[in-house]
Order: structure tokens, then sequence, then C-alpha cells
């Protein structure tokens, strides 16, 4: 029988993979898709994103809010979030775009990282607070006299570390 | 037979009849292994179809009998009676055992079952054997679940007439990294390339998904989301999640799993019965082997009757003047079990909490497993979310199985031209990963419930002035200090420049892709240093040791200490 002959196969002497391997892929091939990555530029993206329109590592047009991360009005009601974060995961998870593996992987992280902070009221209620704070408090601010925007900006980009 | 037809075939290599696998991507098949039993199952091209064994049948025990040289599973085998599998020639519960050091109560638990299973306890794997011609032939759980997997192979080979090489696998929430690699291992051992590897009820959950989309065909990426608790629980572990589903995406949200299940209702109830068991089996000779495997299938039989009534007598003659003779009750099951039973509970409202969830806010509640048959466990499922009916689309024994045939079919690239493969699961870690820092605390960087691929990161520091280099610990866990989590493989960064403690930045960052892979990456952040890249850190054998022997040369020499985050300036 075709099923025990391939067992015995197997058990006749101990296994090792190395005997296997012409039949099967080492094991550490299996899973370790090896794609180009960058720590020091992943690891500003979400910041600098949000924060600075300079960013330098995105490939796309980089969305200068977490709204614009999803594609959606800065007073969208939860179930607006959530149905646009449906939709883009549906795009940008990785199983859905296997060709273009690195950049499905970044995008989906950054719709991700988004969606956290504005699906939570709490988070979404700071992020808007720093982003409209340094925006709309602009008359009011120089109004009030020549006080920088940098602290409250700074005070956010460094709650948001992901 | 009609197996003879089958011959592993080079992916060049088409016999003319079969184009489909050249021309199209191979649909990866899914396997759920379970303790107990298991099935297999793949997206046929319009539906997911469980394959049967030459024997007709969906589910296959899982088991692998030694005799003489030739090993058989429960794929093909069919046994004469239950007690042939208690003899001491088949090993089973491999799933309890796969990636597990002998300090390990769940290795101990399995003492009392008819195969060898040794302990020195002093962390290293434990000794497992078979009884072949009166001696014990040692193996390991790694090798019984390739011998097993090359069974199912070989019987889905038979039935799609193409090879399979793509699987989608099973597993329970609670499984470490580690014991993971050991699932890969022993697919690997029998030639399968492990697609994914899918935890229980985020399979149940994508099935339920498929079957929300279709039962509504509404405008999609919007609609009405859904929340479903989905409960778990086999003869090995017991698993709940929670999923939001809506336009055939399923997000979950927060998992909870448990080394608890059947196995353990059926030693409690062991124990019970005659609670000098350990003592009477524990020199494993013949005769001791026979007696535990009537004890084990008498018991088996009252819990699976219990379902269905109230009470059942129980009749044992063990041969050496041990009779057994009562009826047991309902009550008295449950009573013994109580523990597993509350285990169940916590679980189910960690797993609520842990998703920031109310009972109230789920819509559906669904429960899976062997376990799910069980009066007591249905009981506690519905009064913890608060309902009078569970979900019933689906078939308990067969969910996981069939989520898992439908995310084969989804990660091999098919498409469906009726939309029922429009669908994604949108995974989160079962467990923090993190590693050691501030004296012997676990520092999770990537948290647990965290939606994945994903990729985080934590500065450290140096303890100690002048510190050129530091041990990067990295742990798998919930608990508090390291000891209690699990060692995944440590790494050593050097080159930090000379500078006062607590000035030098040591960036650690994690990155999980939608494989589940896990890299580590840490470096001194300094422009031109390079930083370490390591993938998956696996320590192969000894966990416990590695991180005492690193503890007793290096005391805390390189230890290093979490930055504050900077909250004003």
């Amino acid at each position: 029988m075709a099923s025990s002959s391939s067992s015995s196969f197997l058990l006749s002497t101990s296994i090792t993979s190395s005997k296997l391997s012409s039949a099967s892929p080492p094991p550490c091939s299996v899973t370790f898709h090896s794609r180009p990555f960058s720590v020091s530029a992943a690891y500003t993206t979400a910041d600098r994103a949000t924060t600075s329109s300079t960013s330098t590592t995105s490939t796309i047009g980089t969305p200068t809010s977490l709204y614009e991360v999803l594609g959606i009005q800065t007073g969208a009601n939860f179930h607006e979030i959530k149905s646009a974060y449906r939709k883009l995961a549906r795009v940008l998870h990785p199983d859905v775009v296997k060709l273009q593996q690195n950049s499905s992987a970044e995008e989906f992280i950054r719709v991700q990282s988004a969606y956290a902070t504005l699906s939570d009221p709490e988070k979404r209620a700071n992020y808007d607070r720093k982003l409209f704070g340094s925006r709309i408090a602009r008359p009011v601010v120089s109004s009030a006299g020549g006080r920088s925007h940098y602290p409250v900006r700074r005070r956010w980009e460094t709650d948001q570390c992901w | 037979m009609a197996e003879q037809a089958y011959t592993v075939v080079s992916d060049s290599e088409t016999t003319g009849e079969e184009k489909t696998s050249s021309t199209f991507p191979e649909i990866a098949i899914g396997i759920d292994i379970g303790t107990s039993q298991c099935s297999v199952a793949v997206w046929n091209g319009s539906q997911v179809e469980l394959l049967r064994n030459t024997r007709n049948r969906k589910l296959m025990r899982s088991y692998v009998t030694f005799k003489d040289e030739v090993p058989a599973g429960g794929v093909s085998d069919e046994l004469a009676h239950e007690y042939d599998m208690l003899s001491g020639a088949a090993i089973f519960n491999m799933k309890r055992l796969i990636g597990r050091v002998d300090t390990d109560p769940v290795v101990h638990a399995s003492k009392s079952l008819p195969f060898l299973v040794q302990t020195l306890d002093i962390g290293v794997r434990p000794f497992i054997a078979a009884l072949v011609n009166n001696m014990w032939r040692s193996t390991t759980p790694e090798e019984v679940l390739a011998i097993f997997l090359v069974e199912l192979r070989a019987m889905a080979e038979v039935k799609l007439k193409r090879p399979v090489r793509n699987v989608v696998l099973t597993i329970p929430v609670s499984f470490s990294r580690f014991q993971l690699t050991r699932i890969e291992r022993a697919c690997a051992m029998a030639g399968l390339h492990v697609l994914r590897l899918m935890p229980e009820p985020t399979a149940v959950a994508l099935l339920y998904a498929q079957q929300q989309q279709q039962s509504s065909h509404e405008n999609m990426g919007s609609g009405s989301e859904k929340i479903a608790l989905i409960f778990n629980m086999g003869a090995g572990y017991c698993d709940v999640a929670i999923t939001a589903t809506a336009g055939g995406v399923s997000q979950i949200k927060a998992l909870a799993g448990s080394t608890v299940g059947g196995e353990d209702l059926l030693q409690n109830l062991m124990h019970h019965l005659l609670p000098n068991m350990d003592d009477l089996f524990s020199s494993h000779g013949i005769e001791e082997i026979k007696r535990m495997g009537l004890l084990r299938v008498a018991t088996q039989d009252a819990i699976h009757k219990l379902s269905s009534d109230i009470s059942v007598p129980i009749n044992l003659d063990l041969g050496n003047g041990t009779k057994l003779s009562k009826v047991l009750d309902r009550a008295e099951f449950e009573e013994v079990n109580k523990g597993v039973f509350e285990k169940c509970e916590a679980l189910i409202k960690r797993c609520l909490q842990d998703a920031k969830l109310e009972a109230e806010d789920v819509h559906d509640v669904i429960i899976v497993g062997g376990c799910s048959y069980i009066p007591m466990v249905r009981n506690i499922v519905t009064s913890i979310c608060k309902r009078d009916e569970l979900y019933s689309g689906m078939n308990p024994m067969e969910a996981a199985v069939r989520g898992a045939a439908l995310e084969g079919a989804v990660a091999s690239g098919i498409s469906d031209p009726f939309g029922n493969l429009d669908l994604l699961t949108i995974q989160a870690t079962p467990l923090s990963i993190g590693i050691q820092a501030d004296g012997s605390n676990f520092v999770p960087i990537i948290n647990q419930n965290t939606t994945t691929p994903v990729r985080k990161e934590q500065i450290f520091t140096t303890v100690h002035d002048n510190q050129t280099e530091a041990l990067i610990l990295v742990y798998e866990g919930d608990e508090k200090t390291v000891e209690e989590n699990h060692l995944l493989g440590y790494f050593k960064i050097t080159g930090i420049p000379p500078a006062p403690k607590g000035v030098p930045e040591i960036n650690v960052c994690m990155d999980i892709d939608a494989s589940n892979v896990l890299r580590v990456f840490a470096g001194v952040m300094l422009r031109g240093m390079p930083y370490m890249e390591v993938r998956m850190p696996t320590v192969d054998d000894g966990h416990g040791w590695s991180a005492q022997a690193l503890h007793k040369t290096y005391g805390s020499n390189l230890d290093v200490v979490t930055v504050q985050k900077k909250t004003q300036h």
C-alpha cells in the first residue's frame, strides 16, 4: 500500500530532515520569506506620516493625517471608520496582495495603526485634540501671542509609539 | 488496491489528465490534527469537501501504532477495538506532548497513558516510547506526528489525484512559538510545506465569515458587523476567540487558550474512580497497561453517555481483584471536573474582557470541538454569554478543518466566480512577545491580541557605565516575570559606545509577517552601526537551562532597562 510504504521509508531509520530534503523543503525555507526591510525606515513611518508631510519613507504620496490614511472625512463616524478599514484591508492585506509583499505589509500596518487609533474613542479624542489643536488653534494662538505649536505636536509624536 | 495508482510526481511531470496542478496554483489543503481525531478538507472548486479515508471515514483517530519496523497510523489503520490503541504499542495525544519539556505539568499528566512517558524533571524533552515486541522503542512526538502526516498526505494524494505539498494546519491558541516550530518540523519531515498555522477558533471564524457573507449578499465592506464568540474545546485544548465579521472579512479581536480538554476530564474521572491509579500503573508492566486500558475505555464510555444520560452504570473488573461497580451521575462528573469547567469559564470571561466587549455585544455564540457535546460545557458558554441558543450552522467536529481549507484556498490565491472565497482573516497574536529588561521582568513589545502583520519597537538602555554589550532575551507569554514565560531565544548586541549608564539607546524592533514569522531586530541607535536581525529566535532544547546558564555566566552585566517614554518636551 502506498501509504505504508511511504511511512516505512520514514521510520526504517531515524528521521533526519536531510534524508528527506530531496522530497521536501528544508524546514527553514518553509515560512521564512526574506524581504528587504530596514529598521530605520520602519520605525518612524507612523509618526512621520502623521506629523510631518516631509516624510521620506513612504513610496506613495504620504497622507498627513490618520483620516487620510483611511481615506475618510475627519468627522467620520465609527461605522464609516470600520468600513473604510475593512475596504482597505481587503486590498492591502498581504494575504490578498501576494505579488508585492513588501509594500503591502507596510501599507497594511499603516492602515491598521490608523484604525487602531481612530476606532478607540479615547485615543481618537487625544489624536483629534492634537491634530486640530495645531490646525484650528492657529488663529487663536496667533491672536493670543507667539505661543509655539511644537510642544503640542511633539507630545503627540512621542505618545504615538507603535 | 486503488492506492497503488498514486505516485508523487514533480510539478513539471504531469500525467496528462490533470492539467489543473500545473496551470493553476496548487490549492493548499486544510488539516485539523486533533489530540484525539483528525480530518482533512480541501476547496474543490466550488465548496469545501472533507476527504474520506479508504474506510469512508471523515474523522480519523490521531495515533500511530508501532509494530516491528512498520508503523501504522489511524488514517489507514482500523482498530479492531479501542483496546488495541491502549496496548502500549500506539502513541497518541502527540498534540499534547509536542514541544514540551519534562517539567511541564501536561507531560506529567501524560504519564498515565498506556505508552511510556518518562521524565527526569530537569527541563529537557521527555522520553517517549512505544511497546514493540515487549521492548520500549523510543520515539518523539514530532516523529509520530510526521508518520501520521505522511499517511494523511498519501490519502489526500490518492483522493485528489495530485501531489499535495501545501497545507494549512490548525493549532491550539495556547501553543508557544516553540511548539509551532515543532509542528513545522514534523510537516517538513512529512514533505509538507506549511502555508499557515491557524489557531483553531480563527479557522472557525473564517467559516463563520463565509456563512455570513453567503446569507447576506448585501453591500460588502460596509454592511452590518457581527461579533461572534467561538468556543472550541477538544480532547487536548480549549480555545476562545472573538471575531468581528463583515463583508467576508473576519477580524480577530481577542484570543485566549489553555491546555485543558477532554483528556483532563477523562483523567480526573479515572482518578476519581480509582484513586490509587497512579501507584497501580506506574510500573508500566504488560498487565498494568492492560488494566489501564480497561479503565480508560470504561471511563471514556461513561463520559460519552453522560452527554445524553443523567447517570451511567460502571462495572469494571480490572482482573487483579480490583472491581469497580458504581452508578455515576452527571452531577458527580461535574463536581469531579469542577476545576476544568472553571478554567473554561475564566477563558471566556478573559477573552470578552480583552476584546473590550460585554456578553450582550456578541451576536452569535459558536461552540465546536468534541467537548461541545458535554451539557456542562454548553451551560457555561450559554450562561456567560447570556443567551438561550447557540449558533447552529456548523458541524462542531468539522468547523475547524473547513475553515482551514478555506484559508488554504484563499492563501493559495484561488478566487471563486461566485465570490465564495472573497474572504480574509485578520489575525491577532495569541501571546505577548517581548524581552527581559528591568531585572527579570518581562517587557512586552508586541502585546497579546495585536493585529498581525505588525511591527513594533521599543528603546532600551544600558544598566552599567561603559557597558559595551547587551543581551537580548526574547520571551513569549503573558506573565510578569520572564521565568513564567517561554524563552524563545537570545542574542547579543555588541559595539555599544562607552557611555554612562542610561545614555546609549538600544532599539529593539519586532516584526510578525502575514505568515506569522517573527523577526527580532536590535541595535544601537547610531549612524553606521549595523543592526542584528534574528529570524524566529529559537532555542532548540533545554529552555530553562539556557536562561540559567546565561544568568550564571553573565549575571546582570549585559542587562538592559526600558527607557521611560518621554511625555514632556
